[in-house]
């Protein structure tokens, strides 16, 4: 068999539009703030006096 | 159970049955029934991935967890989101764009089929052992719950679940799941919403946080850099992020759901999916178990939450050290239902939890006591732990008529959701890995596909053998369940040499991978490290021992 390229090429797949984010870097990043304000979100909720 | 939630539950198992092998149909080919055609959407595929990641055990074992230990399991969940971008970047595009059906087949494109055959060995060999104790766990406290035999209940889940799986393939499996996830969806919305009502007048949701608050069930985030101990927030984000690297990533069960979705970008966003609700869910799920713990305070528990055992205690303990026991145990609970009351009243005011927290370590004593007196009578020297039985005990006594066959049913479809993902993915492996290269490598569609069902069923029976023996293997199943943590790092260290060098080669990952298993077999075996960070030893040895000897053979 051929050997693999050791990375991904970007193909039309890559330029595909993407739902409610519009490419995939801004879903990407969307995910990585999510995360942190989720953390963020427990940190309050376990230090917040209830 | 009342006949109502009898009644749920027998609509439930037909139910899902049924709709399997309708939406299962059509199947022609092996593409159609290991990949189910490649024309999956994303949402389907997302929530498959969601289902097939949360068995039984995650759902009745963490409500117990949290019960006795709080939310500290949380951060597990944290490696996830960032996993998955960085999957959706790396190994994702590599296996969709290479038209594989396993995860190992493109190791052989990139390095060479020793490195497929090994590690497509290493997937069938755990999994196929775990996938037994997948079975077991639930079953055994069912079989408690619901006063059957285990071995009914194993062979009622482990067989609706091949019968429709062995005729569907991946297609039953991903619409099942989605039927599935929905009602774990709506079970666990329910149990959350169920244990808020069921509060007493006046504590109100604040007042319950407080109460769980004092006790420390809420505390979410050790910043400890400790790496023995368990549950850190650095343990979560790193130990975990390797974790569901490899879970994902390199295992055949993740792998094959989106694998099957209509497009690349399909499979990227099941995935997201996952990244954006995982530790929603997760928090809720916990924060239903603290809820529960709170509950109890305002309805005696029992002293033992497994009722066989209990039975046990009540039928063969000496009449009168029982009795001195439930009398401790119960004052204790009084005691702590006053205190707790007395906390929540006067908190606001600046009233402090020492007298809560000590009613607490009371009754956990006085339930120490009946735990002992219980070893006693079994004969049995061990660690107990009824932790699984919380929850389903919860279940059956305190939800209102219906629900709680709802929400057994939402145990079975957490069980069965994983086997069928995980009976599908070993069928796949050995089909694709094994048969194909060294038994019959064109036998036609027809041939392909009766072959793949068999295996289906092969995989199917043989879990049902593992669950049926695993009462006896007693220890054996730990041994079982620590046995895949020791190369499911090394396994992500291969793949970590496939797509982020090009100076990696077929020697360099096939020694590697020994190291890396030999790597995480000494950091076990010789230190106290956390099994969290299992994972990234494993990556990084392969990783660094794979491109040293892909360097020194080179040279």
């Amino acid at each position: 068999m051929e050997p693999m390229p050791a990375r991904a090429v970007p193909d039309a797949d890559d330029e595909e539009r993407v739902p409610l984010f519009g490419t995939w870097r801004a879903i990407y990043v969307a995910v990585l703030v999510t995360e942190v304000v989720m953390i963020l979100g427990v940190a309050l909720f376990q230090g917040v006096r209830w | 159970m009342t006949p109502l939630d009898w009644g749920v539950l027998v609509v439930y198992l037909v139910g899902i049955v049924a709709f399997g092998v309708w939406s299962g149909r059509g199947n022609t080919k092996i593409d159609d029934f290991f990949l189910a055609g490649r024309e999956m959407r994303w949402w389907a595929v997302g929530l498959s991935v969601m289902a097939t990641q949360i068995s039984a055990i995650t759902f009745v074992g963490t409500t117990g967890q949290a019960y006795t230990d709080g939310m500290r399991f949380l951060v597990v969940y944290f490696g996830l989101p960032v996993a998955m971008v960085i999957l959706c970047v790396t190994l994702v595009p590599f296996f969709y764009r290479a038209g594989v059906f396993t995860a190992y087949q493109y190791l052989e494109q990139r390095f060479d089929s020793r490195t497929r055959t090994l590690t497509s060995l290493l997937f069938q060999l755990s999994r196929g052992l775990a996938v037994g104790v997948t079975l077991y766990a639930p079953s055994l406290v069912l079989s408690v719950i619901l006063g059957w035999s285990e071995q009914a209940t194993i062979l009622l889940m482990g067989g609706s679940t091949i019968a429709y799986v062995m005729y569907g393939g991946n297609k039953s499996v991903i619409w099942t799941d989605v039927v599935q996830m929905a009602i774990i969806w709506f079970g666990i919305f329910l149990c959350f919403g169920v244990a808020i009502a069921q509060l007493p007048e006046g504590l109100g949701f604040d007042g319950a946080l407080a109460l769980a608050q004092a006790q420390g069930r809420l505390d979410t985030l050790d910043t400890s850099t400790s790496l023995s101990q368990p549950y850190t927030l650095w343990g979560g984000l790193i130990g975990g992020l390797f974790l569901m690297l490899s879970y994902f990533g390199c295992d055949q069960s993740q792998v094959q759901r989106y694998l099957a979705g209509a497009t690349l970008g399909q499979s990227r966003l099941s995935l997201l999916f996952n990244a954006f609700l995982k530790v929603p869910m997760q928090f809720l799920i916990l924060l239903t178990g603290v809820l529960v713990f709170v509950f109890y305070h305002f309805e005696r528990p029992p002293m033992i939450w497994n009722e066989v055992d209990q039975a046990r205690l009540e039928a063969q303990a000496p009449p009168d050290r029982l009795r001195a026991v439930q009398e401790r145990f119960d004052a204790a609970h009084a005691a702590r239902e006053a205190a707790a009351l007395e906390y929540a009243r006067g908190r606001e005011a600046g009233a402090s939890p020492e007298a809560y927290r000590a009613a607490e370590k009371d009754l956990l004593a006085a339930r120490g006591e009946a735990v002992a007196l219980l070893q006693e009578v079994k004969g049995d020297t061990g660690r107990y732990n009824d932790t699984n039985y919380i929850f389903p005990k919860y279940i059956v006594s305190q939800l209102p008529r219906g629900f709680a066959g709802l929400v057994i049913a939402v145990i079975f479809a957490a069980a069965m959701s994983t086997l069928a993902g995980e009976f599908n993915s070993l069928a796949t492996a050995t089909m694709v890995d094994f048969y194909k290269r060294f038994v019959r490598p064109d036998g036609g569609d027809r041939h392909e596909l009766l072959v793949s069902r068999l295996m289906t069923v092969g995989w199917g029976g043989f879990a049902c053998l593992i669950a049926l023996e695993a009462g006896r293997l007693g220890s054996a199943i730990e041994v079982v369940n620590k046995f895949g943590s020791y190369f499911y790092g090394s396994i992500l260290g291969v793949f970590a040499l496939a797509v982020l060098t090009k100076r990696a080669t077929a020697a360099g990952a096939f020694w590697g991978l020994f190291v890396g298993m030999a790597s995480v077999a000494l950091v076990s075996q010789l230190t106290t490290i956390h099994f969290l960070w299992y994972n990234v030893v494993g990556a990084v040895a392969v990783f660094v021992s794979g491109l040293l000897i892909s360097a020194l053979r080179r040279g």
